[in-house]
């Protein structure tokens, strides 16, 4: 028997972060990189120009050692002209991305290993579940010779397969790491019933079974516009989507995105003296 | 084939304790978790129907095209000319030169002609462009039908002999930087998602992941099925993957030592118990009649509707 009090929740964030397209969802990890943990992304998207530009600019808040925690590996296909349509000419990204889980190699071959041997010191973020999903699907279609193809009945199923499975991995006791899935929102209703906000995957079996594997589900959301536009972070379900967090009694129900997930990170360890005690901090 | 005709000696099993079998390859192992009469009647002492198993000559022709078809074009033949190779093996396979008729099979679903078109079809699929590239070994020769054996690391208590796992592996591919295990799989029904988690778990599949580190130095990440639907009318192909994490590896590795114990256990004591909940699976086990019968009777009816045959997983493919 376990004693509760070694609960790897407290050192370790499994974190699902949904939020529409533009509402800060990448730029949040800033604050992560400044607060002292390694932040190793797998961006799918192709869009960490707003980390970067973040964390490179002189006047950056998060302070001048944060750029060098980030490692990254931006992991897309090319694609060609088939018909009037563009397709992969190869899917590759569901293979690679989980080729760098097992043993991530840094742009100048360095090896990071796997994330079994990540420490609570370290993020894994995956940049997006949206696009992770649709890596898994056209690898399942490629596989089958098929990929540009519309998608069989079965292809859907073993792709959902594929991420669920992966999800499972990564929720894992055996990854000691912190891991944030960035996603987008799929509003999806059922039958004669209400619409609900959930992590944009596959079909529609998968996307409520997903938060399952997060202690951690997180919202990024702007509200206002122009001068008045103000981007927050949500730990307590807002509208139709179910949010959760890990420690009720210390998460507050609301962030700043800019530092927001440090923030999070700390008041989910705080009186347990458990965390990984980052050794810088935002100045 | 590890299949040999009866009277051969059968080199898996021990000397010094007869009925305990230390060559131990997935469809042997496979069999004692079934059942252990079952494996009694089809392992140790070689018990099977009269007319071999439609399905089994089916499987072996399957499997004997696409060996062929990569060792076809590993020597540099086109898609066009391995596929008319293969044909003309399959062709004189299934042609029984003794009474100068094709294989006679009654099963409507697999029988020669179906053979022939499930081959075709399923080449022109995943023959040709076939993401799964067989990989070449260092010979130059493709990394099909590879046979394997290797200590497993347990030992008899009663022998002090050690435990030896052994098989075969069809095929070995790469896709991207990564190796995978393609297999062959057949089925009468339509393929759907289902069909491909019923390989999880499965024995056949996590010893043949074991093997291909152990024996082999490739880290196979997943097993890749190729199902082929075969009905009266067409053949359908999919493929699937079956995933096998490092952790299930390791479960059932420590769990291997439970059954070797217990097959010991059963050779010992001469005696392998009937599992009377397995009888009624995949269509009904091909001895439910025999166990049916009191115990009395069922040599008679062995004798009468059987023939023996030995099973030693000792005996590689290309013996």
């Amino acid at each position: 028997m376990a004693k509760l009090a070694a609960h790897q929740s407290a050192v370790t964030t499994k974190m699902l972060f949904i939020g529409d397209s533009g509402a800060g969802k990448t730029g949040a990890l800033a604050s992560l990189a400044g607060a002292g943990y390694n932040l190793r992304i797998l961006d799918l998207d192709a869009g960490l120009d707003v980390l970067a530009n973040l964390l490179r600019d002189p006047k950056s808040p998060y302070g001048p050692e944060a750029l060098s925690r980030v490692d990254y590996e931006t992991i897309t296909d090319k694609m060609k002209v088939s018909g009037k349509r563009l397709i992969p000419g190869k899917a590759t990204v569901w293979e690679r991305t989980i080729g760098m889980l097992e043993n991530w190699k840094g742009a100048e071959g360095e090896t990071l290993g796997g994330i079994t041997s990540w420490t609570p010191q370290d993020v894994l973020v995956i940049d997006s579940l949206t696009l992770l999903s649709t890596a898994a699907l056209n690898f399942v279609l490629a596989m089958n010779s098929r990929l540009g193809q519309q998608p069989h009945q079965s292809d859907w199923y073993q792709g959902q397969q594929l991420i669920e499975g992966l999800l499972q991995t990564l929720y894992d006791d055996n990854v000691k790491c912190n891991v944030i899935i960035i996603s987008h929102i799929a509003y999806i209703g059922e039958e004669n019933g209400p619409v609900h906000g959930y992590p944009n995957t596959l079909g529609k079996a998968l996307p409520p079974k997903v938060g399952r594997y997060f202690n951690s589900i997180l919202m990024a959301r702007t509200s206002g516009t122009g001068s008045n536009q103000k981007r927050k972070i949500f730990a307590n379900s807002v509208g139709t989507v179910e949010l959760k967090n890990t420690s009720p009694l210390k998460v507050k129900s609301e962030y700043p995105l800019e530092t927001g997930l440090a923030d999070y990170f700390k008041d989910v360890r705080s009186g347990i003296g458990a965390g990984p005690g980052p050794e810088a901090g935002m100045q | 084939m590890s299949e040999l005709p009866a009277g051969t000696p059968n080199t898996s099993f021990s000397q010094i304790l007869p009925g305990l079998q230390l060559g131990v390859d997935s469809t042997s192992l496979g069999a004692f978790k079934t059942c252990p009469r079952y494996y009694q009647l089809s392992i140790v002492e070689g018990w099977q129907p009269r007319d071999q198993s439609v399905h089994l000559t089916f499987g072996i022709h399957l499997h004997k095209a696409r060996e062929s078809y990569e060792r076809a074009k590993a020597e540099g033949q086109g898609h066009d000319d391995a596929l008319d190779l293969v044909l003309d093996e399959a062709l004189r396979g299934t042609w029984d030169r003794a009474l100068k008729r094709p294989w006679a099979s009654d099963h409507k679903l697999k029988n020669r002609d179906t053979l022939l078109r499930t081959i075709v079809w399923y080449l022109d699929q995943f023959g040709q462009n076939d993401p799964f590239e067989t990989v070449i070994l260092s010979n130059g020769k493709p990394a099909v039908e590879l046979s394997f054996k290797f200590d497993s690391g347990y030992k008899s208590e009663a022998t002090g002999e050690s435990f030896v796992l052994c098989g075969h592996l069809d095929r070995l591919a790469k896709y991207g930087d990564n190796y995978y295990i393609p297999d062959i799989k057949t089925t009468g029904s339509t393929m759907n998602g289902f069909f491909f988690d019923g390989f999880s778990p499965d024995n056949q599949f996590s010893l043949y992941t074991f093997a291909s580190k152990v024996v082999f130095n490739f880290d196979v990440r997943s097993l890749v099925v190729d199902g082929i639907q075969i009905a009266v009318g067409f053949s359908r192909c999919e493929r699937g993957l079956v995933q096998r994490p490092p952790a299930v590896i390791a479960e059932w590795y420590q769990e291997l030592g439970h059954w070797l114990a217990q097959m010991e256990l059963c050779a010992e004591r001469e005696h392998w118990p009937m599992n009377d909940k397995a009888c009624g699976n995949y269509g009904g086990c091909r001895f439910r009649k025999v166990c049916s019968k009191p115990p009395g009777q069922r040599k008679a009816h062995l004798e009468s509707e059987f023939t023996k045959r030995v099973w030693d997983p000792f005996v590689s493919r290309e013996a």
